[in-house]
């Protein structure tokens, strides 16, 4: 794995230790040392399946760690599972939601739950753009919509954290755009962290300070863009354009795991 | 948060469901054969009891037997897949919640819905023994101070099976497997409390229940008096294993 | 129709209905285990006699299998959205609900047959000395499924219309209970859907009431199905 040094000496909201994601005989995450600086957009990057899911799905508590640990804002899990989650938002794989609700009685559910003012849910509404259609159902909700809503839950109360599963799904371009826009924005307006996962390195260059690239469960690179760049110029990658940086290291990571085995 | 605000939270998510009507229907089609055929009540085949009093056993028997174990299959499904079905789940699961809380909050409101139909249950009962009244010129209505305390008794004794039956949902994930158990529990209980070892099984409780009463007001037909032990021991027991699994188990397979 | 069975895979559909079906057939043996000097004192038809002390929870069962099984077909469409695709698919709607039901009407007769074959052996066991003629024994099987099959029809086209899986499995069992505290007596009160299940009867009717019942069933099922075709209809329109 190559680490590229971090530019902003800043403390890290998230790091990692030999973080290991065992299902049966697969793993599905292995010895993962991630560090993500506080303040930041971390982008994490990776091919379908490669452990983003999972690595995410461990930070919420929703899979328990094989091996290794990590620490969140100095907490840890198990120990400090509800600190934890009270200062995270989160958006993972597809949007939650229960379909007889309308969308905003389904953010006024989690409203409750957090124990936030009345006026979060609006704040929300009005940040992914939903007001408009705050009183429909969620199962009539378009795909974007939907998108859109699950982005609303892990807005709702501007928690310190978000932690954000390929976001922009099934959004159309202008929907990419504006999401794309408004968690570039995040930290600066609401002095938050965001990890943002995606399987496209043109989506994350355009919003990420910070890249961690995953394949089969091990971290490749991670480091700042400028890192990769001079990385793939020192590997012999393609420079030109990252996306194919991306594709050739994923690729030679591909062929000597087929060595390998 | 505080355990009173999660029931509320938790009912909440059902508007929408179709529940009240799934509720009060049984409640309200089982009583019009009652009124429409009050003068069979009169006809009590041998049986030493009042007019009255058959036609509040007879009324109430058809809904202890597989109504109220039905409701209670009925709504843990509507609670199970309320959260399946749109991955409600997993969003409760990473908010700051304990999942045995969560767990407890919706065992709370099955229990709440179950009492509801049976408020439901006494209301329609006076509203139907009046017009019986009116019909039969005899009058059916029996006095609060017995119907009520004999409901609570149904209601308490209908928890132990709530119990079993939020543990089903929450340890079976294929839903034929849980509701199929679930109806598929009902079907005895009529033997079962006709054998020794009827307080093993939580079904049959209501209907034990509504055997006594009927025992006290007919002669000859059945105990008159409750065998609280070890009754109550094993109910219990059955309801504090079946809760605690639950809170173990609640949401297991999104947090593996 | 083998599509209908491949996407019922690890639903628990075949396993789950076999098991109440396994459960229904049981339940005259135990009953006999346990309580065979009651029955073997009476006289009669041993099939009469077993019938009457147990058809009516095997009948139970066989319903509540019914109802399990016509809400996870539709449920199975519905829960992932894949009703949508199937509507979005050059194949009519009414084609897959006949299809469905068949495979539910398959599972009915494969039930009743099990349950049949333990009456069979339960006449056979305790009630040795007194043979039941397998021609009545064929008769009442033979029975036992027109019997169900309007049932079975009336709860998918239910079924078809909810999307929740609790709409369709409490209106089922309302329906059920329904059929047992209504005091649904004579040829034809009896033969109505629901009720019909739990009638014993029918195999030992001269063969003229036979026909007559037959008739019946026969004319609910054409009823039923038209309107089954019709919700499927309507359920794309909605």
């Amino acid at each position: 794995m190559t680490i590229s040094k971090m530019n902003h000496p800043k403390a890290n909201i998230i790091e990692t230790h030999e973080l290991t994601k065992v299902y049966g005989n697969f793993t599905a995450v292995s010895h993962l040392n991630l560090h993500i600086r506080k303040g930041s957009v971390y982008g994490f990057l990776g091919p379908n399946g490669a452990g983003k899911s999972t690595t995410m799905k461990m930070f919420l508590g929703l899979t328990r760690p094989t091996e290794g640990y990590f620490f969140i804002d100095g907490k840890t899990y198990p120990a400090d599972r509800m600190e934890i989650l009270r200062n995270t938002g989160s958006f993972i794989e597809s949007p939650a939601y229960y379909g007889n609700l309308t969308g905003e009685e389904n953010l006024d559910i989690i409203r409750r739950i957090l124990g936030l003012p009345r006026s979060a849910v609006d704040d929300a509404l009005e940040i992914v753009g939903l007001t408009q259609f705050r009183r429909r159902q969620a199962r009539k909700y378009s795909l974007g919509m939907k998108q859109r809503l699950g982005l609303a839950e892990a807005l709702l109360g501007r928690p310190p954290l978000l932690i954000l599963d390929e976001p922009t799904n099934g959004l159309d371009p202008v929907g990419i755009h504006e999401i794309r826009t408004l968690i570039k924005s995040l930290p600066r307006q609401y002095d938050c962290t965001v990890l943002v996962s995606s399987h496209l390195l043109s989506e994350v260059e355009l919003m990420a300070d910070d890249i961690g690239i995953l394949n089969h469960g091990r971290l490749l690179f991670e480091g700042t863009l400028a890192g990769l760049r001079d990385l793939a110029r020192r590997s012999g990658y393609p420079t030109d354009n990252l996306e194919e940086t991306f594709l050739a290291m994923i690729d030679e990571d591909n062929q000597k795991g087929r060595l390998n085995r | 948060m505080n355990f009173l605000k999660l029931v509320g939270v938790e009912i909440r998510k059902l508007r929408r469901s179709f529940l009240l009507p799934l509720l009060a229907a049984p409640v309200i089609l089982m009583w019009i054969p009652s009124v429409l055929n009050a003068q069979n009540s009169f006809d009590t085949g041998g049986i030493r009891i009042s007019p009255e009093h058959n036609f509040f056993i007879q009324g109430f028997m058809g809904m202890v037997w597989l109504m109220i174990p039905a409701t209670l299959v009925i709504c843990t499904v509507l609670l199970h897949q309320t959260e399946v079905s749109g991955r409600g789940m997993v969003k409760m699961l990473s908010l700051p919640l304990s999942p045995a809380k969560l767990s407890l909050a919706k065992c709370t409101v099955l229990i709440l819905l179950f009492a509801l139909q049976m408020g439901m249950l006494v209301a329609a009962y006076y509203l139907s023994a009046l017009i019986a009244s009116q019909l039969q010129d005899y009058s059916f209505l029996l006095p609060l101070g017995e119907v009520l305390p004999i409901t609570a008794e149904i209601f308490l004794s209908s928890l132990p099976m709530a119990a079993l039956y939020w543990l089903l949902a929450v340890l079976v994930q294929t839903p034929v497997f849980s509701i199929g158990a679930g109806l598929a529990s009902i079907v005895p209980s009529v033997l079962m409390i006709n054998t020794r070892f009827w307080f093993l099984y939580p079904p049959s409780y209501p209907f034990y229940v509504i055997m006594v009463e009927y025992g006290r007001r007919a002669e000859g037909i059945y105990d008159t008096q409750f065998a609280l032990f070890p009754w109550l021991p094993a109910a219990a027991a059955i309801t504090a294993l079946s809760l605690g699994l639950a809170c173990l188990k609640f949401g297991y397979t999104e947090r593996r | 129709m083998i599509l209908e069975w491949k996407k019922l895979a690890r639903t628990g559909f075949v396993p789950g209905l076999l098991c109440a079906a396994l459960l229904a057939a049981a339940f005259p043996a135990v009953n006999m285990a346990v309580r065979s000097d009651v029955y073997t004192a009476l006289d009669g038809s041993p099939l009469a006699i077993l019938l009457d002390a147990n058809w009516q929870l095997m009948a139970m069962l066989n319903l509540f299998a019914s109802v399990l099984g016509a809400c996870i077909l539709y449920h199975i469409e519905y829960a992932g959205g894949a009703m949508q695709k199937m509507d979005t698919l050059p194949l009519r709607p009414g084609t897959l609900f006949l299809r469905k039901f068949a495979v539910l009407a398959i599972v009915g007769a494969a039930s009743i047959l099990l349950e049949t074959a333990s009456l069979w052996g339960c006449c056979l066991y305790w009630f040795g000395g007194r043979p039941v003629p397998a021609a009545l024994l064929l008769r009442t099987a033979g029975m036992f499924l027109p019997q169900l099959l309007p049932t079975q029809l009336l709860l998918l086209a239910l079924s078809s219309l909810c999307r929740n899986l609790w709409v369709s499995l409490g209106i089922g069992v309302i329906l059920i209970f329904m059929a047992t505290i209504l005091p649904l007596r004579g040829p034809v009160l009896s033969l109505l859907p629901f009720a019909a299940p739990f009638e014993t009867g029918l195999a030992s009717l001269s063969s003229g009431e036979l026909l007559r019942s037959l008739c019946l069933l026969g004319a609910q099922l054409i009823v039923f199905a038209a309107a089954g075709l019709a919700c499927q209809k309507i359920r794309r329109c909605m």
